[in-house]
């Protein structure tokens, strides 16, 4: 059994210094050993030899065997059609389907009729796009978004405001590699629509002051869609507390498994939205010529919904908050930390701000002198998995000055030693290729 | 050393001394390519005598395999026709390298290759709308 780290409640700087000098979280599962390691079959293996050392976390993360036999046990046991069978076995799966998205729900200070299932966060945002802009953006209409988003929060709505007849504002960032609120608030006072960004930053892991952001755009009239792909996975999120309109994130990046993404939107809000999808399972009834659907969430949902997939969404859910989502964010700061300290900046380019507490944990370099996939090449040779390229957001890389980067992002099983082993092939990679 | 390591240790020769590098200010062939996955760019300058590459140089920003193709590829077609290049294709490549490479670098090893054909198709087509152009 786990506990939370903070039973408490206590101020989490306290207990961030309390903790600095060893990584244990108040009690029970210390995170970067194998305490949680051995939860993840994956980190047990090697790679060319080496033990792998996966910090490419921001991509995908691994999964524990939590989630793997949630949903191996759901399809051994208890699988059926979920929403449509009155027979024991299907409502058996109903069953445990509702309760995996009151599961998600909660941990998100959301209503289960707020919490709509998708494929991930990409089609979360592709549905948003279209369907608000269509609804709520007229032709000469405004929507607003940043030069920090990932490709799929720029190129979705780039396109749906070309068909109503509508402008998209990107903003520049500021100083610190965030939306510049003034920008914003001028933006909004022209006129706009929609706000929508991403909550923490794919590329340097800088955190949006995204209840600022509500808070100015509802000022103004407008609604906000926030990117939480990488904000979810990492640290407390409330919806309530933040007050967003609209909020996406994927199963894959936080222990669950790919395929399944959730669209959170108020509930005033997804009652005002025509179902994007239609066909089974989301109808109450439908005669020759009319049709009446479902009540949320299940309007929103067409077809035979990923039930396995958001079964071990559940599971991952579970896993991340017996932890504590406030230990992950100590543990990841520590390693950023940790990064900071021992990385060799001789031969690094260091993008984006480089004080730890303003950080989601990753960070984005580039070895002076070497291109940044020659970087991942010499660091694959020892075990060592990092992300080399614009990111899917080649806008942002493109303002820090370049067209690539390397970046290692990690989450609650990397460990101290595996930042030493970065900085190692780091080294070793100048040794190499130069 | 096996023959793996040696084409490794030439590989990385190229990258690290790349041969023919640099402009050449009055080229007759001046092309360009880039390729997505690295964000790799590379630039060919060409000196022509009729069809024949009589020198050759060219300037990248790139990763280390992308880098050596072009270097390597430079050696290879000095001297040679503007057709021998349009006939070569992955798999001289891929010999010219004498190593396994990855599948996504192998992109990278082809960009040079491809730049190269994409400039002498570029002065084809020219030639043509201009010769069609001298009858019309």
């Amino acid at each position: 059994m786990y506990v939370e780290s903070d039973p408490s409640g206590a101020d989490p700087c306290f207990k961030e210094r309390l903790n600095s000098s060893f990584h244990f979280n108040w009690g029970m599962k210390a995170l970067g050993t194998s305490d949680i390691r051995n939860d993840f079959p994956i980190l047990q293996r090697k790679l060319g030899g080496k033990p792998l050392v996966y910090l490419d976390n921001a991509s995908t993360s691994q999964k524990p065997k939590q989630v793997l036999d949630a949903m191996d046990e759901f399809y051994r046991n208890s699988n059926a059609n979920v929403m449509r069978s009155t027979n024991s076995l299907g409502l058996e799966a109903t069953e445990i389907y509702h309760g995996a998205r009151n599961r998600v729900a909660e941990m998100i200070g959301a209503s289960p009729k707020e919490v709509i299932f998708t494929r991930g966060t990409t089609e979360g945002l592709n549905v948003l796009a279209r369907i608000l802009t269509k609804k709520y953006v007229c032709s000469g209409g405004k929507v607003i978004t940043s030069i920090l988003e990932h490709h799929s929060n720029i190129l979705p709505w780039r396109n749906s405001v070309s068909v109503v007849g509508a402008k998209l504002a990107v903003l520049p960032a500021n100083r610190s590699w965030t939306m510049d609120l003034d920008r914003l608030e001028a933006e909004l006072s022209d006129g706009a629509d929609i706000v929508t960004t991403l909550h923490v930053s794919n590329v340097l892991g800088t955190i949006n002051p995204v209840k600022e952001i509500c808070r100015l755009a509802h000022d103004h009239g407008a609604l906000v869609v926030l990117d939480s792909a990488q904000g979810v996975p990492h640290m407390p999120v409330d919806v309530k507390e933040i007050d967003v309109d609209f909020m996406v994130f994927s199963s894959h990046k936080m222990l669950g498994p790919t395929g399944v993404g959730v669209l959170y939107g108020k509930q005033s809000h997804l009652e005002d939205l025509e179902p994007w999808e239609l066909g089974g399972g989301m109808v109450k009834s439908v005669t020759a010529d009319e049709v009446s659907y479902e009540d949320l969430p299940t309007r929103l949902e067409a077809g035979t919904p990923n039930i396995a997939g958001v079964i071990g969404l559940a599971a991952a859910v579970n896993y991340l908050q017996d932890i504590g989502m406030q230990s992950i964010v100590d543990h990841e700061r520590r390693l950023l930390r940790h990064a900071f300290e021992v990385l060799p900046k001789e031969i690094l380019e260091l993008y984006g701000p480089t004080e730890a507490y303003s950080h989601s944990g990753m960070l984005a370099f580039n070895v002076k002198g070497i291109h940044p996939h020659d970087v991942a090449s010499a660091l694959d040779k020892e075990g060592i998995i990092v992300r080399a390229g614009h990111h899917c957001a080649q806008p942002l890389v493109n303002a820090l000055g370049t067209t690539a980067t390397v970046r290692a992002s990690f989450y609650l099983y990397n460990s101290h030693e595996e930042v030493d082993l970065l900085g190692q092939g780091l080294r070793r990679s100048v040794e190499i290729l130069t | 050393m096996t023959n793996e390591n040696s084409s490794k240790q030439r590989v990385l020769d190229h990258y690290r001394n790349p041969r023919n590098y640099g402009v050449i200010e009055d080229a007759d062939l001046v092309s360009k390519e880039a390729g997505p996955p690295c964000g790799d760019e590379v630039h060919f300058y060409l000196k022509l005598d009729r069809n024949r590459i009589t020198d050759i140089r060219f300037t990248s920003s790139s990763c280390a395999i992308c880098k050596a193709s072009a270097s390597m590829l430079s050696e290879m077609i000095k001297g040679k026709e503007g057709d021998y290049v349009m006939n070569l294709g992955e798999k001289d490549i891929m010999d010219m390298f004498g190593m396994d490479l990855e599948p996504n670098r192998r992109k990278c090893a082809l960009l040079p290759l491809a730049a190269i054909k994409k400039g002498i198709t570029n002065q084809r087509t020219q030639q043509k709308r201009a010769v069609s152009s001298d009858r019309t």
